[in-house]
């Protein structure tokens, strides 16, 4: 009820509302997954001199494989981060070495580097690359009414991004599964090196 | 537009020979630093990436015969390649590189060098010129590597099979471009 007495007008105050608003919009943007986003910033890839530039959006569809080696930084004695010449933090694999598999729209999966485990975690990622093959198959058919059957080969790329210290097995056994499954296109991702 | 007809009216009430207009900036002003603290908290430079294709060496998956007979056969598939143009890269503890062969021939480690893997990826550059001299039509090579090798040091192999760098004037020529992925035993 404002009320007013000859010229003397109340005002409201929007400022701190709005100030509301914006930590609530800040709020929200934080806490927003960019689930369409594939790629791992955790992954710390090899440097290559000779990867060619990605060209932006030239393909509609990819499926990322992302093969993370869990790191934390490494700390100087009074706490700080040791970072490298050029700013960025050293990063050191935590023990145990635990990777992190995270592949289009499944959940994470994580296993401990041992034998036992490793097999494991390798086998669900191989099984989530022939679903997700499946899948597409589906939809190609579904979309070109032609029998699933006959699609024997996918268009669409699968973009590989490996911890630099990865042992090769397990890309190159992944790389296998994606072709079997029916993958033609697989695209290796490294950190440019100009020089 | 109520507030500003109000303070235009208020203004010519106080007898003000000029009528003014005044826009609150404040809160603009509020928005505009918060935006700011957003992008800089979000800002995270990551390093420029680059990609490059692979397939896997001849009879390595499944259903290849196949593909040999099909005319349709996408261009990055595998065609006959010659037994020699291929590079087998070993590890040593640590999934280091441990040696390379290219074809026959064991790549000795440049002298030059102090460290070991090194040594070994200079050599392999002059073994891949005297290659590419050799076979200057080829574009493709397989590159075997054992199970425990590190990622990042196939990926030197790779780099250095696929193009080379003059060491002094930084050209850059393209070798063979094309890299099938092949697995040899430990």
């Amino acid at each position: 009820m404002a009320v007013s007495t000859g010229s003397n007008e109340m005002e409201v105050n929007l400022t701190p509302l709005l100030d509301l608003v914006l930590q609530l919009i800040m709020f929200f943007l934080a806490c927003l997954n960019f689930a369409a986003d594939q790629v791992s910033s955790n992954v710390l890839l090899p440097l290559s001199v000779s990867a060619t530039e990605i060209q932006p959006k030239t393909e509609q569809e990819y499926i990322m494989i992302n093969i993370e080696l869990v790191r934390k930084d490494r700390l100087a004695p009074n706490g700080e981060t040791i970072r490298t010449p050029d700013g960025k933090p050293v990063r050191d694999p935590i023990e145990p070495r635990t990777f992190k598999f995270r592949i289009l729209g499944g959940e994470d999966i994580t296993f401990m580097d041992r034998p036992d485990q490793k097999s494991i975690g390798l086998g669900r990622a191989m099984n989530r690359m022939k679903l997700l093959a499946e899948n597409l198959k589906l939809r190609i058919a579904a979309r070109d009414k032609v029998n699933v059957t006959t699609i024997k080969e996918l268009k669409v790329p699968v973009i590989v991004r490996a911890d630099q210290e990865t042992e090769y097995v397990m890309i190159y056994d992944l790389i296998q599964q994606c072709k079997n499954a029916g993958f033609q296109r697989i695209e290796l991702r490294a950190y440019s090196k100009n020089n | 537009m109520r507030r500003r007809r109000r303070r235009v009216s208020h203004d010519s009430a106080s007898g003000g020979e000029f009528s003014s207009t005044s826009i609150f900036v404040t809160p603009m002003l509020d928005m505009a630093f918060q935006l700011l603290a957003f992008f800089v908290f979000t800002y995270n430079p990551t390093a420029l990436e680059g990609q490059f294709p692979i397939s896997l060496a001849q009879g390595e998956t499944a259903g290849e015969k196949e593909n040999k007979t099909d005319d349709k056969v996408a261009p990055d598939q595998p065609t006959e390649l010659k037994s020699t143009l291929f590079i087998e890269a070993r590890s040593r503890e640590k999934g280091r590189l441990g040696s390379l062969r290219v074809g026959t021939t064991v790549i000795e480690p440049d002298a030059s060098e102090t460290d070991y893997s090194t040594g070994l990826i200079k050599s392999l550059g002059k073994a891949m010129l005297e290659l590419k001299k050799s076979n200057p039509s080829e574009d493709r090579i397989t590159i075997k590597g054992t199970p425990t090798l590190r990622w990042d040091e196939l990926m030197k192999v790779i780099d250095t099979a696929r193009r080379h760098i003059h060491p002094v004037t930084k050209e850059r020529r393209d070798l063979f471009p094309r890299i099938s992925l092949g697995a040899v035993d430990q």
